[in-house]
């Protein structure tokens, strides 16, 4: 829960401030989909959740948007817990990769949806493109963080070495 | 009685020494039994010092090593707190330097009722660009009001709770602005892109504009005053097969490092006021 909160505080305050490429690293995925493959889909999901919920009061997009991209973003990272390439070194960025499609595809289509004009083709090319790159290179780290505090903080899960 | 007669001879022995150095030592001339024994000790003496000079100080030193640590402590500790005030009274020179910005920009245009108010948050998602700010209903502000800098046109409150309101960027790609260029008054819709750009739209083909030229509001729809600025043409497009013209306009504010904002409370009255001639100074 204080780590949910926090993240969402950061990513609105000193995250949302730095760009690169033109956009802002996803912390509030980054620490979702890294819960997922850590703790699991249903921890995951709640932090999702919770995260979603704390982002969706600060944010003008219509309440309730990054609540459900979170979830879905929680739900869809679950499947690499029974993935056969769970193993693979480079697997959390290939979730975080399509992670980071499935989150801005839903929030477009619900902005776009609610009336907020959107440019779909500068959209694609100057924000989601740019922020797929940008999350999947901040995975590394966020990842490798998450690893080490949960070796600490909780039981170590059952992993097949590569 | 032969041991008495050798300890007298040696005693008289002793005092005609004594006294032969005495009446020496008196007379002002050189005493040759001092210079000679100085010529022995002084080597000795020199090299015993340079013996003993190290031992002194580290003895010196070993019975002030008990305050050493103290005092570096408390010297790290000074040198924190100095570290500290002087990023303070950095942050707070950029802070005055910023407010004298506003000061001059409020003498400029007296007609404005400006409120100031600080950035505390960003929208988190990166399709959108909003900003929180630290004012609310309970200051004045209400849905619509512009926000600008000294610099320019920052965008216009959207949404107003009662201690704080979120800004609608003129970046954000909802946001639609109605222009003009200043050099030649042709008129246009400015509107926003994402990743903090502007594009300058409906610009009649036979229109004159240049890279370079100053974009202002319009007042055109009467959503916004007239005359702030809300950037510089950076690259025209101009295609024949097209019916408009577009720029690319750069925002005349840096909408990404933005700390304090304006917002303008009376716009609604400007319209039956003259309007303030004074341009903004970037």
């Amino acid at each position: 829960m204080p780590i949910a909160l926090l993240t969402a505080l950061l990513q609105s305050t000193l995250v949302a401030s730095i760009r690169l490429f033109g956009v802002s690293p996803d912390l509030h995925i980054l620490v979702v989909v890294t819960w997922v493959l850590l703790r699991g889909r249903r921890e995951g999901m709640l932090v999702g959740l919770i995260i979603g919920g704390v982002l969706d009061a600060l944010s003008a997009a219509p309440f309730g948007t990054l609540t459900a991209s979170l979830a879905l973003v929680g739900f869809m990272a679950g499947f690499g817990e029974i993935n056969v390439f769970r193993s693979v070194r480079f697997f959390p960025l290939v979730v975080m990769a399509i992670a980071t499609l499935a989150y801005y595809g839903v929030t477009s289509v619900v902005i776009a949806a609610s009336g907020h004009g959107l440019v779909w083709g500068a959209a694609l090319w100057r924000t989601i493109l740019p922020a797929i790159v940008i999350n999947t290179l901040c995975m590394w780290p966020i990842y490798g963080l998450g690893s080490w505090l949960a070796r600490r903080t909780g039981p170590v899960r059952a992993e097949w070495e590569a | 009685m032969k041991a008495f007669r050798i300890r007298a001879v040696v005693a008289i022995l002793v005092l005609a020494v004594i006294l032969a150095w005495l009446v020496l030592d008196q007379t002002s001339g050189p005493n040759p039994v001092r210079d000679a024994f100085s010529r022995i000790a002084s080597p000795v003496q020199y090299a015993l010092k340079r013996l003993v000079s190290p031992l002194q100080e580290l003895f010196a030193g070993g019975t002030h090593w008990f305050g050493l640590a103290a005092e570096n402590e408390a010297l790290r500790q000074e040198n924190a707190e100095l570290r500290n005030q002087i990023i303070l009274l950095h942050e707070a020179q950029i802070e005055n330097e910023n407010y004298r910005r506003q000061l001059d920009f409020k003498s400029a245009v007296p007609n404005y009722r400006l409120l100031s108010a600080e950035v505390i948050g960003r929208d988190p998602s990166n399709l959108l660009e909003y900003l929180l700010i630290d004012r609310g209903r309970e200051d004045g502000i209400a849905i619509g009001m512009p926000v600008l800098t000294a610099s320019g046109l920052v965008g216009r409150i959207s949404e107003v709770s009662a201690s704080s309101s979120k800004v609608q960027l003129i970046t954000d790609s909802a946001s639609s602005i109605s222009v003009l260029v200043q050099r030649t008054r042709t008129t246009g819709m400015v509107q926003g892109v994402p990743g903090h750009s502007l594009v300058m739209r409906y610009i009649p083909q036979d229109a004159d504009i240049a890279v370079g030229d100053i974009v202002l509001t319009s007042g055109l729809g009467g959503d916004l005053p007239k005359r702030l600025v809300v950037g510089q043409i950076s690259s025209i497009r101009r295609e024949d097969v097209d019916v408009f013209q577009e720029a690319q306009v750069v925002p005349a504010v840096d909408l990404s490092s933005l700390e304090s904002v304006m917002v303008l409370l009376n716009f609604s009255d400007v319209s039956a006021e003259p309007e303030p001639t004074a341009t903004p100074q970037s």
